[in-house]
């Protein structure tokens, strides 16, 4: 059993121990953090996916410990690995994708009549429509490239300022607000695309 | 008939309050145990591979940069007729101290 009194080392302090040959203490950072990887991991990539990329993430941050400076704190530093992790997971999803997306199925249509005919303030807390808000949002979304994709959960869907996302994706600001511009008005275009055939049906 | 900018703005909403609400993935024991038999598996970290990888980061950001350089110097100096076998030849000519320490540079 774990003493409360004795104090806990910190993560810069379990990180050296690591480098210096401990793996087993590995396990703390492990525990310590798994939550804050799995709700970065769990907004980006999809849910049956979730567990494998955030394994994957604690094995990139295992392999290039040695990079953390300990200056910062270790959680941002293991935040910008989960975020660049489930970047390259679209990059190789896109990659391998073969079918091109297709059109909206009949729930999502219907959950898009509800929300323009301002039926969705009260529906939408109601489980089953949540569930639709989301297929329509990665339906949507999967109209973007990678960079886009990710550009624009980090910017517009979590509210991040373009330096904030710049630092996590290691990108410059100027590429971050370019690049959220273009993703913004590329959904909107989709968007009113879909809203417009909704209007003609 | 409703302006078709309120129900792009309502869309919008609820497209944002659907990604914040996405439901939080639970983990059990096995998966922690998964991480950790992988990371034995790799091993200790040695620093040579630390600095290695460090050393590779750095090769790629400069490598644009450096072959950009390579490329600009190639057209100068073929632009500016640039012949080393000619200027050699005028450094033994005209300065004989540099000539000096060349032929002792030089095998």
């Amino acid at each position: 059993m774990q003493d409360d009194n004795f104090p806990k080392p910190s993560d810069a302090e379990v990180v050296r121990q690591v480098l210096d040959g401990s793996v087993d203490r590995f396990e703390l950072l492990l525990t310590r953090h798994k939550d804050q990887v799995l709700k970065v991991v769990g907004r980006h990539v999809p849910y049956h996916e979730v567990q494998e990329t955030a394994h994957l993430v604690f094995i990139k941050a295992y392999q290039s410990l040695g990079t953390f400076k300990g200056k910062g704190h270790f959680v941002q530093w293991l935040s910008k690995i989960a975020v660049r992790t489930c970047y390259d997971y679209w990059r190789q999803h896109y990659k391998t994708r073969e079918v091109p997306i297709g059109g909206l199925s009949e729930r999502q249509e219907d959950w898009l009549e509800k929300v323009m005919a301002e039926e969705s303030a009260k529906s939408f807390y109601e489980d089953a429509s949540r569930r639709e808000a989301r297929e329509f949002l990665d339906w949507a979304l999967d109209a973007l490239s990678p960079e886009e994709r990710m550009v624009l959960e980090l910017v517009y869907l979590e509210g991040l300022s373009g330096r904030e996302a710049a630092e996590l994706l290691g990108w410059s600001v100027a590429n971050v607000k370019i690049r959220s511009f273009r993703a913004r008005k590329k959904l909107q275009k989709v968007l009113a695309s879909v809203m417009k055939g909704q209007e003609e049906r | 008939m409703r302006p078709a900018g309120n129900a792009h703005t309502r869309l919008t909403e609820a497209l944002v309050a659907a990604y914040r609400e996405k439901e939080k993935v639970q983990v059990d024991a096995k998966w922690e145990t998964s991480v950790m038999s992988h990371i034995r598996r790799l091993g200790p970290i040695h620093s040579q591979g630390v600095s290695l990888q460090v050393f590779e980061r750095y090769v790629w950001r400069f490598a644009f940069t450096t072959c950009l350089l390579i490329l600009i110097l190639t057209a100068a100096s073929i632009r500016g007729e640039f012949n080393p076998e000619y200027e050699i030849a005028r450094v033994f000519m005209e300065e004989p101290t540099r000539l000096s320490l060349l032929a002792f540079l030089t095998p």
